[in-house]
């Protein structure tokens, strides 16, 4: 070994007088956590600026009257209490819908596409994890197609779909004599099916691949030991597939829903800015009070009152994962 | 033979289950994709009135459009604000997540659910305080700043870095330190190591970042309608602005919509193929723990 400098020589002095064992767990030296800090400095710095500092703006504007004319001077916009927090849930202010509702259909909207996008996923990868025959490497790209399209591609192209009359859907169920009455997915009654549906068929590829990464995780000898033990194929599943993905499953499920929750293309497109009630979901509903009634204090309420019935539930459910209770 | 086969999570699926299954879904993906390529060379005239097969090919969509809509620079600026905002994500957040997984810092598992709490903002909250903090900058620097590239990648930003801090500190874990230590033996400054040691493991870590911090811009319609300006707009902007000058038109064309569609799909669709394995291998390689 070459006669080391003397930054290096500390260094090195320092690793004799501890043990390996030690040097593992107690992490890097105590010096070498300033380099680490100085080089954080520049992303920190952009997280403040562009995340939490709007965040926090967000919150306080949510207290504010903060409509178009105030919106110039907003550091000196009226305080108004909780008005705007009242309003958003009984669905004052020129809301079409109350808050509570629109929280409520979110919850229902994300959570639920979320489960049945969480059933297609794990079978789909349990359907290519293997190659069985040529078709495999073909389906698993196949499988991707629907959530690498932009969101707005597919948003229009199940507009066209669901379209009354003229759409291929209707156009289909004229030709096989199914009826010849107009859908009712984008106008009516069926609008909550409509969105659940699509958003289904465009996020299941999403878990789809967190599922295909966790079973590349398992190792083989688990399955061959289960085999030998005579092992049925759910109990492959429930004890040796089910825990290998779970973690990361939970993790593609949180920020599946978080994404399904905060959608603002997808029902946009398919309903516009008037959606039918069972679809007003919270995107759209804080965009109208922002952009097209101009109270933004109020869509800050509404979005703050979104963020708190989302984030309950889903750190209730991260900690049941994580702590290990659910394996 | 059938023991030695039978050693693997596709054998869950009993034989018959995953036809079915493969047949099911392949199908619901073929149709409606199918029905959109079949669309984009469907005659204005036969989408209107809602033929399935048209009478002939109308490929002249796909030239016509470049005229008819602002595809052309809607992509290309698409591709400098995604592209910039998903390294400018991939850069801090490698360093921001390195850092975050080797420090244990008190409150740690706080900041990282933080992270992942951000996720759970909605676009409209964040994006008024952004637009007063750009105009904010605008009127004190004099300088402009809504409607620029910049503007519209920090918005997207906003988005992209959080989640891939959070990722990349996940995968980093996995990643044993005594290669810090080793390079640090090796004479390699702390940032040296970081980039000549670190990095390289990471690369599917980063290709997971670097394509879900593109998604999210090219996605996106929210953000690119308030921010872009006439000179900056997104491909999604173009798109929709095109589909609104159509609505309520004698002859609407969807045609031409959906060849646009197809188009400005395609440059995604291929980067999400082509990343596929570097995809799983990354997601893997983060649930390792």
């Amino acid at each position: 070994m070459p006669l080391p400098p003397k930054r290096r020589r500390d260094h090195a002095d320092r690793v004799s007088s501890r043990t390996r064992r030690q040097r593992a767990d107690g992490a890097l030296f105590r010096r070498d956590l300033r380099p680490l800090v100085l080089m954080m400095i520049p992303a920190a710095l952009v997280l403040i600026i562009i995340d939490l500092a709007p965040a926090i703006i967000g919150v306080i504007n949510s207290f504010r009257l903060l409509a178009f004319s105030t919106l110039e001077h907003w550091f000196s916009a009226p305080w108004l209490g909780l008005r705007n927090y009242r309003e958003a849930l009984d669905g004052g202010g020129g809301l079409s819908v109350s808050g509570l509702s629109a929280t409520w259909h979110s919850l229902e909207y994300s959570i639920l596409t979320t489960l049945l996008a969480l059933v297609v996923g794990v079978l789909a990868a349990l359907s290519v994890s293997r190659r069985t025959s040529s078709a495999t490497p073909v389906l698993r790209a196949l499988y991707l197609v629907p959530t690498a399209l932009p969101l707005f591609t597919s948003s229009y192209l199940w507009y066209s779909i669901l379209l009354p009359k003229t759409g291929l859907l209707d156009v289909f169920r004229h030709a096989v004599g199914l009826g010849n009455t107009p859908n009712r997915f984008l106008v009516g009654g069926h609008s909550f099916a409509a969105l659940v549906g699509v958003d289904l068929w465009l996020a299941w590829g999403f878990i789809y691949l967190f599922a295909l990464a966790g079973l590349q995780s398992i190792p083989r000898e688990l399955y061959e030991a289960a085999e030998i033990d005579g092992a049925t194929r759910v109990q492959k599943f429930r004890y040796i597939t089910y825990p290998g993905i779970r973690k990361l499953l939970a993790v593609g499920a949180v920020l599946s829903t978080f994404g399904h929750y905060n959608d603002f293309t997808l029902p946009y497109i398919l309903f516009g800015a008037a959606p039918p009630t069972g679809v007003a979901v919270l995107p759209t509903t804080s965009y109208a009070a922002a952009y097209s009634i101009y109270n933004f204090g109020l869509a800050d309420a509404l979005a703050v009152i979104g963020v708190i019935a989302i984030i309950i539930p889903v750190i209730v459910y991260i900690r049941y994962v994580f702590s290990g209770k659910a394996a | 033979m059938a023991g030695a086969r039978r050693g693997d999570a596709a054998d869950i699926l009993h034989p018959v289950v995953r036809t079915i299954v493969r047949s099911v879904l392949a199908l619901t993906i073929i149709i409606p994709v199918g029905y959109m390529l079949l669309m984009s060379v469907t005659p204005n005239v036969e989408v209107a009135a809602g033929t399935v097969w048209p009478t002939h090919f109308a490929f002249s969509h796909y030239v016509k459009m470049w005229a008819g809509t602002n595809l052309g620079s809607g992509m290309l600026n698409s591709v400098i604000i995604c592209g910039s905002s998903s390294a400018a994500a991939i850069l801090l957040g490698a360093i921001a997540g390195y850092v975050s997984s080797r420090v244990r810092f008190r409150g740690r598992t706080g900041f990282l659910s933080l992270l992942l709490a951000f996720q759970s903002i909605p676009t409209v909250m964040v994006l008024l305080p952004l637009v007063i903090v750009m105009a904010g900058l605008q009127g004190l620097m004099h300088i402009a700043v809504i409607g620029t590239y910049w503007a519209v990648a920090v918005a997207y930003l906003t988005f992209a870095l959080p989640l891939v801090t959070w990722f990349i500190a996940a995968y980093v874990d996995s990643v044993p330190r005594e290669l810090d230590d080793a390079a640090r033996l090796d004479g390699a400054s702390t940032f040296q190591g970081f980039i000549k040691v670190i990095m390289p493991l990471i690369v599917p870590a980063l290709a997971v970042a670097g394509l879900l911090s593109f998604l999210v811009g090219w996605g996106d319609l929210l953000i690119a309608t308030v921010i872009s300006g006439p000179g900056t707009h997104t491909v999604a902007v173009a798109l929709d602005s095109f589909l609104a000058t159509q609505e309520g038109q004698v002859l609407p064309q969807f045609g031409t919509l959906m060849a646009a569609s197809v188009v400005s799909a395609a440059p995604v669709v291929i980067l999400y193929l082509g990343l596929q394995r570097f995809v799983v291998a990354g997601l893997t390689g983060a649930s390792v723990k």
